[in-house]
C-alpha cells in the first residue's frame, strides 16, 4: 500500500517539473529540476516519421528516445542553447502538440530520525516542508560552510582546559561531542572568549542552534537538521552565561569569512534599536558581505516593534519568529528592516496530540547554563526551546542549501528567499513578517503553486476586472480559497469559479481610487500551501481635468493630459519583477504596466521614474534609460535624466509596460533641462487641436494662453494651475469658427514667489 | 416695449422649465455631438426626441444604446441596441455595443455572438463617435468572453488576430496562463 502511495505521488509531480514560465525560468535557471539539454515533443497522431525528423533536424536537435506507447519523442541539443526559446520554436510547428523540458523525478525521502516525525513540526509539510525540499537538495554540500557565532558547539571530545573547568560540569573532565552531531561535518573554528582553537559550548545554546542547521540526520537517532551535509564552523563569541562583547563578535565575523564561511549565523543581539557600540560589528558585517558571505541575524525576543542589532543592519537577513500556527510569536521583535520569519516556537502552544510545548526541538546538554546551574557538558538530551534564536538558523540552513544547489550570488540568494516566501499578515511586505515565512521547497525550485495572476481590465467598463489564477498543480478541493481584494482599506472576498483544469476565475468591481491588493491562497493535493499577491494602483482620471496616475510604490508616474472629452476613465498601474539581471543590463525598477498595452493616448503623456541618484557614482547618465517592454523585447525610448533629483522622463503616446534600465553602451539618454521650459507645440500647421509639452523646472503656478499677432489673449488654456517639478503635456481645442486662420502664439508662464519663467511658441492655424 | 420684454420673459420661462418643448427639430447629429462631449443625459434626450419624430430611426436607438451603456444601464442598452438592429439591419455599431454591454453584464455567450457578428460584417470596424473604440476592443472582449466560457482555443484564435506572433498550447494549464497573461497585456491593466 505504501508503495502504491509513492507511485501516485510520483505521478502527480512528474508532469509539473520545469514548466515553461519566463519568470521561473530566469530565477531557477541554475537548478536541475529538468535535463537542461533535453525536450519532450508531443506530436500529432499520424505524423510521418520523416516529417518529425525534419522538424528536429531543422532545429538542430537529435531524437534520443521514442516512446513505445504514445506520441512523444525526446530530443537532445547543445547545452548552450536556450531551452525555452527552443520549446517556443517547436510549438510553432502545427505538428507539435506541445513541448516541455524533460523533468527529473526522484523518490520521496523522509529521514529515519525517530523524533523527526513526532515533534519537529517546524520542518513538516504545514511549515517548512523539508521532506519536499530534501527531494531537491538533500542536506546540502560539505563544501558549504556555515559559521555559528554563538556560545560554542558540543562538537568534540576534548579535555576541559583548566581555565574552563569552573564554567561547566563534567563527570569525566571532558567536553563531549553531542551524540546526535556524530556524523555532522565540522571545520576548524575558534574560541574568542578564551582565545583558543577549541570552541566548545559552555552553555548549550550554540549546540541547539547547530542542530537546527546540521543535526546528524537519517542516522536513526533523535532529530533532523535542515542542511545536515554542510560543514559547520564553531565560532565562540559568547560566554557560559550566553553573553559576550562586541569586539569578540566583530573578530568572530572577520575570522569566519576569512576562513571560508559562506554563511554567518548569529542568534544574538542587543537591546531593541540600540546600536551603540555596534560600529565595529557593522564594519565587520560589511566586510563579510562584501566578501560574498551571507549574514543571518535574529530579530530579538523583546516583543517590541524595533529590531535588535546586528539584525537591524541592512546587510543582514533579519529573522523574526513564528509559532506553530504561523502567527508572529508573542516574544518576537518586529519592525522596519525585518526580512523574513521562520519557526521559533511558543511555549504557550502545544504540539497537537502531545503534551509537549511547541518549541523547536533539538539536542543539547541535559542541563543548559541558565544562570543558576552550569551546563553538563557530558550528558545530552532533546530540548524544546523558543526564540528568534531558534528561528534564525532555519534561514541560515536554507541559505546553505541554496548555495549547495548552485545559487551562489548573495543578491540572488536573497532575492530567491524573499520572492518565494509564504506571505503572512498583510499582503506583500509588512514589518511584522517581512516578506513572509521562508519556503525552502519553493526556494529550491519546486514550482510555485501560482506563478502569476492575470488581471484583465474590461476595455469598456474599465471599473470591472477579471481575476484569474492558474495553479501549477492540482488543488485541494479543486479550488483556491476565496481571494481577498483590499482597496482603500476595505477588504472584500471573491469566490472563484473553475473554468478549466487548474484554471479559475473571479471578478471585482471598483469604484474608488487607491492601492488594490489581490491575495489568493490555496493548497495543493499534498497539502503544500501556495499564495500569490498582486498589487496595483487604481486612479480615476477625469478627462476634462487630467492628472496623473502613480504606482503603489510611487516610483513610477504617468501624466494624463486634459482630454478632448469629459470622459472619466480609470488607469490601473501594476508592477511585475523583471527577474534577475541579464549579463548586459541591470533593471533599476520593476516593470510597470499601465493601461491597455498599445492603446494610444489621445495626447502624448510623460512617464517618470524615480531612482537612487547615487547610481551616478559609478555609471554614466547616457547608460540609464527607459525601455518599453513588449513581450521579451526591450525597446529604448528617448529618455531625459534629471541627475540632481534622480528622475528619468520619457514622452509616450501609448499605454504599455515600462522599465528603467542601466544598460552600458545602449540608449543615449540626455540630461533633463532645468533651465527653461522646453515648450514644444504640434502639429504644424494646426487645424482643430494643438498639443504641447513643457518642462517645469521648479514647483510653480502655470498660466498658459493663446495670443494673436497683436498680442491679444484669445484663449485661456490654464490659469494658475499648480505644477510640481517635472514634464507635462497639454492640449487645446481650437474652437470651430471662432479663431480665423493665421499666426498665433502659445505662451506659458511659470511663477512662484521667487522666480518667473515664460516662453512662447508660434502656431500657424490653417482651417 | 412689450416686444422687447417678451423674449426676455420667454428666456426666463425656458430656462426655468427644462421640459418645455424644444424649438426646432431634434437632430441626430446634435445628439451625437452631446455624446462625443460626454453629455450623455442631453444626448439621450436628443435621441429620444429624434425617435419621437422618426419612430423607425435605428441610428437613434443605437445612440441610446451607447448612452445607456456608458451610464451602466446595461439592460436598457441591450434593449435599445436590439431595437436599433430591428429597425435597421444595415447598422454595425449596435453589435459592438452589444458585445461590450454583454461583457459588462456579464453574459459571455451573447458577448461572443455579438462580437462575432460585428467582425463578420466589418473586420476593421471602428466606432465613429469615439476613436478609442475599434475592432481590437471587440476582439479583445471576444477573447476575454471565450476564456470565461472555458473556450481557450477560440480565445487564442482571437488573440492571434491581435498579435500574430503569439502562440501557446491552451490544453495545458501553463498555456492557458500564458494566454491570459497575453490578454491582460493586450487589453488590461496588468
Amino acid at each position: 500500500m505504501l508503495f502504491r502511495c509513492i507511485l501516485i505521488a510520483l505521478f502527480i509531480y512528474l508532469p509539473n517539473v520545469g514548466i515553461s514560465k519566463p519568470y521561473l525560468e530566469k530565477r531557477h535557471n541554475s537548478k536541475k529540476c529538468f535535463k537542461e539539454n533535453e525536450i519532450i515533443l508531443n506530436y500529432k497522431e499520424g505524423i510521418e516519421r520523416n516529417r518529425l525528423e525534419n522538424i528536429t533536424k531543422e532545429l538542430n536537435t537529435e531524437i534520443i528516445y521514442r516512446s513505445h506507447f504514445a506520441n512523444f519523442v525526446t530530443v537532445r541539443f547543445d547545452k548552450k542553447r536556450d531551452i525555452w526559446q527552443l520549446i517556443k520554436k517547436f510549438e510553432s510547428f502545427p505538428d507539435i502538440v506541445f513541448a516541455e523540458p524533460n523533468g527529473i523525478a526522484s523518490i520521496f525521502w523522509t529521514p529515519n530520525d525517530p523524533l523527526f516525525q513526532l515533534y519537529q513540526w517546524n520542518l513538516d509539510e504545514s511549515h517548512l516542508n523539508m521532506p519536499l525540499a530534501w527531494d531537491i537538495e538533500r542536506g546540502g554540500n560539505s563544501s558549504v560552510i556555515v559559521s555559528i557565532l554563538d556560545t560554542g558547539i558540543a562538537y568534540e571530545n576534548y579535555l576541559i582546559p583548566s581555565y574552563e573547568q569552573d564554567s561547566v560540569l563534567s563527570s569525566d573532565g571532558y567536553y563531549h561531542r553531542s551524540p546526535d552531531l556524530a556524523i555532522t561535518n565540522f571545520v576548524d573554528g575558534y574560541d574568542f572568549i578564551n582565545n583558543d582553537s577549541h570552541p566548545n559550548d559552555e552553555n548549550g545554546h550554540g549546540t541547539h542552534i547547530c542542530g537546527t542547521i546540521a543535526q546528524s540526520t537519517n542516522n536513526n537517532k533523535g532529530v533532523a537538521g535542515m542542511a545536515f551535509n554542510v560543514s559547520i564552523m564553531p565560532v565562540r563569541v559568547l560566554g557560559a552565561y550566553g553573553s559576550g562583547t562586541l569586539d569578540k563578535i566583530a573578530d568572530g565575523i572577520y575570522y569566519s569569512y576569512q576562513n571560508g564561511a559562506d554563511v554567518l549565523s548569529m542568534s544574538l543581539g542587543g537591546f531593541p534599536g540600540d546600536s551603540i557600540g555596534y560600529g565595529t560589528v557593522h564594519q565587520a558585517i560589511i566586510a563579510a558581505t562584501n566578501a560574498g558571505a551571507i549574514v543571518v541575524a535574529a530579530a530579538g525576543n523583546g516583543d517590541v516593534g524595533q529590531l535588535s542589532y546586528p539584525a537591524g543592519f541592512e546587510e543582514c537577513i533579519a529573522v523574526s519568529a513564528t509559532d506553530i500556527d504561523n502567527n508572529l510569536a508573542p516574544y518576537s521583535q518586529w519592525g522596519e528592516g525585518i526580512d523574513v520569519v521562520a519557526p521559533g516556537g511558543d511555549y504557550f502552544d502545544t504540539i497537537p496530540g502531545t503534551p509537549y510545548v511547541a518549541g523547536i526541538l533539538q539536542s543539547t546538554y541535559s542541563q543548559i547554563n541558565d544562570g543558576f546551574y552550569k551546563a553538563t557538558v557530558d550528558t545530552f538530551d532533546y530540548w524544546f526551546l523558543q526564540g528568534t534564536s531558534m528561528a534564525a538558523p532555519h534561514v541560515s540552513a536554507l541559505v546553505a542549501l541554496l548555495i549547495s544547489h548552485g545559487i551562489t550570488s548573495p543578491s540572488a540568494i536573497k532575492q530567491t528567499i524573499y520572492s518565494t516566501t509564504t506571505d503572512l499578515g498583510s499582503p506583500g511586505y509588512d514589518t511584522y513578517f517581512g516578506h513572509g515565512l521562508i519556503n525552502p521547497p519553493v526556494s529550491l525550485g519546486v514550482e510555485l503553486l501560482f506563478s502569476s495572476m492575470p488581471i484583465i481590465q474590461n476595455p469598456y467598463n474599465q471599473q470591472y476586472i477579471d481575476i484569474w489564477v492558474v495553479s501549477q498543480r492540482p488543488l485541494l478541493n479543486d479550488m483556491p480559497d476565496p481571494c481577498r481584494v483590499t482597496l482603500a482599506g476595505e477588504n472584500s472576498y471573491h469566490s472563484f469559479e473553475k473554468v478549466a483544469e487548474q484554471t479559475y476565475r473571479t471578478d471585482f468591481f471598483f469604484d474608488t481610487s487607491g492601492t488594490a491588493t489581490v491575495y489568493v491562497t490555496a493548497r495543493d493535493t499534498s497539502g503544500t500551501q501556495g499564495s500569490y499577491t498582486r498589487n496595483f494602483t487604481v486612479t480615476k482620471v477625469i478627462g476634462r481635468i487630467g492628472g496623473f496616475a502613480e504606482s503603489e510604490d510611487t516610483r513610477f508616474r504617468i501624466t494624463i493630459p486634459e482630454d478632448m472629452y469629459d470622459n472619466t476613465y480609470w488607469i490601473v498601474i501594476a508592477t511585475e519583477e523583471m527577474g534577475l539581471p541579464s549579463s548586459s543590463y541591470t533593471p533599476l525598477s520593476n516593470v510597470y504596466k499601465c493601461g491597455p498595452d498599445g492603446k494610444s493616448i489621445n495626447v502624448p503623456s510623460v512617464i517618470r521614474f524615480s531612482f537612487d541618484k547615487e547610481i551616478f557614482n559609478d555609471n554614466k547618465l547616457q547608460d540609464i534609460g527607459i525601455y518599453r517592454k513588449n513581450g521579451d523585447e526591450l525597446e529604448y525610448i528617448n529618455t531625459e535624466i534629471d541627475v540632481s533629483n534622480g528622475y528619468a522622463y520619457s514622452k509616450v503616446s501609448e499605454f504599455g509596460s515600462y522599465i528603467l534600465i542601466l544598460w552600458p553602451g545602449k540608449g543615449g539618454s540626455s540630461e533633463f533641462t532645468t533651465k527653461g521650459l522646453s515648450l514644444n507645440c504640434y502639429p504644424v500647421p494646426a487645424s482643430q487641436n494643438i498639443f504641447f509639452d513643457y518642462a517645469v523646472p521648479f514647483a510653480s503656478y502655470v498660466d498658459i494662453a493663446l495670443y494673436d499677432v497683436s498680442g491679444r489673449r484669445v484663449k485661456n488654456i490654464e490659469q494658475g494651475a499648480f505644477r510640481d517639478y517635472g514634464m507635462y503635456t497639454g492640449s487645446c481645442k481650437l474652437d470651430n469658427g471662432k479663431l480665423p486662420s493665421g499666426v498665433y502664439f502659445l505662451k506659458i508662464i511659470l511663477s512662484n514667489s521667487q522666480i518667473k519663467y515664460e516662453e512662447s511658441k508660434k502656431i500657424i492655424l490653417m482651417r | 416695449m412689450v416686444r422687447k420684454i417678451m423674449p426676455i420673459i420667454l428666456c426666463i420661462i425656458f430656462a426655468g422649465c427644462p421640459d418645455f418643448p424644444r424649438i426646432g427639430p431634434a437632430s441626430i447629429e446634435r445628439a451625437w455631438d452631446y455624446y462625443e462631449d460626454g453629455k450623455y443625459e442631453k444626448a439621450i434626450n436628443e435621441f429620444v426626441d429624434v425617435i419621437g419624430d422618426e419612430p423607425d430611426n435605428g441610428e437613434a436607438y443605437n445612440g441610446l444604446g451607447w448612452c445607456y451603456g456608458i451610464l451602466c444601464s446595461l439592460s436598457t442598452a441591450v434593449d435599445n441596441f436590439n431595437t436599433a438592429l430591428d429597425k435597421d439591419n444595415s447598422l454595425v455599431d449596435p453589435y459592438a455595443g452589444l458585445a461590450f454591454v454583454y461583457s459588462d453584464l456579464p453574459d459571455h455567450q451573447n458577448a461572443v455572438d455579438a462580437a462575432a457578428a460585428l467582425i463578420q460584417k466589418d473586420s476593421l470596424y471602428f466606432f465613429g463617435h469615439d476613436s478609442e473604440i475599434d475592432y481590437k476592443d471587440v476582439r479583445l472582449v471576444k477573447a476575454k468572453s471565450h476564456c470565461s466560457l472555458g473556450d481557450f482555443s477560440s480565445a487564442l484564435s482571437e488573440v492571434q488576430k491581435l498579435n500574430p506572433s503569439f502562440n501557446c498550447n491552451v490544453t495545458t494549464p501553463w498555456g492557458r496562463e500564458a494566454l491570459l497573461a497575453e490578454i491582460e497585456r493586450l487589453g488590461g491593466i496588468v
